[in-house]
């Protein structure tokens, strides 16, 4: 006799309607107020949030380094000449970054020149 | 933005019978509404569970109406809204699958997160069953909860995915393979 699939379709039908999934207000409303035109915008993706978040993170620390840059050469290791490079080492528990400060007139265009762990 | 009842607009029709296309917009909107309704909860059932309960599933499923309600024209009355609008969302899970270039893990505390907490045993066997289903291919995924979840028929599921009734079958089939090897001997009774 054949014996019966134990996977059979309605032991898997059950088993994937075993989650109930209803749908969460706040995705019904934000759905709903963008078909009646109260919303227009479109929430970004997920992916596209985490790169504009890593696009933004970047840009303000880029900001930082090149407004902090003058202060670091001020403060920190010896002043280079205008026009040359200096070094700036910082260290991070774990971590020791190098950054290069291109001096121009005016600021400091920071390189970071390596990461060590 | 306040609606009006084209119950109303009917028993008061314009003079010479016409509307304008701002009342027909009305009157599309509502039935585009109306029918949705009913199957908010199982589209995206279909879309959560497709993507293994991933967050993005809420962008796809959003995505996935609002594409509907902008191509509601093209939907033609002698056809099942129902499938025509799976279809779409067939289509965005595919477009996401397609765009995503990492492959979506099972997370357990999720799944047994969303379960009743009731029956100990059969959550368990739900969960084995979600994880097999994450070994299938996207293709397989789609086939696989349009059937199971959401309850489409072979010949529904040809329609919706633009394929024959035949190649559904092998699909499920493979599918169904793919899950009994995953799950080895855990399921012999």
């Amino acid at each position: 006799m054949k014996r019966k699939d134990p996977l059979d379709d309605r032991f898997i039908r059950d088993a994937v309607q075993f989650i109930p999934t209803p749908i969460p207000p706040q995705l019904n409303k934000r759905v709903a107020d963008m078909l009646t035109g109260r919303r227009r915008s479109k929430r970004p993706s997920f992916h596209r949030r985490w790169r504009l978040g890593i696009a933004l993170a970047a840009s303000v620390l880029f900001g930082v380094l090149v407004l902090t840059g003058p202060f670091l050469r001020d403060h920190g290791e010896p002043t280079a000449t205008p026009g040359r490079s200096i070094t700036t080492r910082i260290d991070i528990p774990g971590k020791k970054i190098t950054i290069v400060w291109m001096q121009r007139e005016g600021f400091s265009l920071p390189l970071i020149q390596g990461v060590k762990p | 933005m306040k609606l009006i009842n084209p119950l109303a607009l009917a028993r008061h029709p314009r003079p010479g019978g016409e509307i304008s296309s701002a009342e027909q917009e009305i009157w599309e909107m509502e039935g585009f509404e109306s029918r949705l309704e009913p199957l908010k909860d199982g589209l995206y059932g279909f879309i959560l569970k497709s993507l293994g309960f991933n967050e993005d599933a809420a962008d796809v499923y959003q995505e996935t109406v609002l594409r509907a309600f902008k191509y509601r024209k093209g939907f033609k009355r002698d056809r099942s809204f129902k499938t025509w609008i799976f279809s779409i969302a067939n289509n965005e899970v595919r477009r996401y699958f397609r765009k995503a270039k990492h492959t979506l893990s099972i997370d357990r505390e999720t799944i047994f997160g969303m379960m009743p907490g009731k029956e100990a045993d059969k959550e368990q066997r739900v969960y084995e069953i979600f994880a097999a289903a994450a070994f299938l291919t996207e293709r397989q995924k789609r086939m696989f909860f349009l059937f199971y979840e959401s309850g489409f028929s072979i010949r529904e599921i040809a329609q919706i995915t633009g394929t024959t009734e035949n190649n559904v079958k092998v699909t499920l089939n493979q599918s169904r393979a793919r899950i009994r090897s995953h799950l080895g001997g855990s399921h012999e009774t």
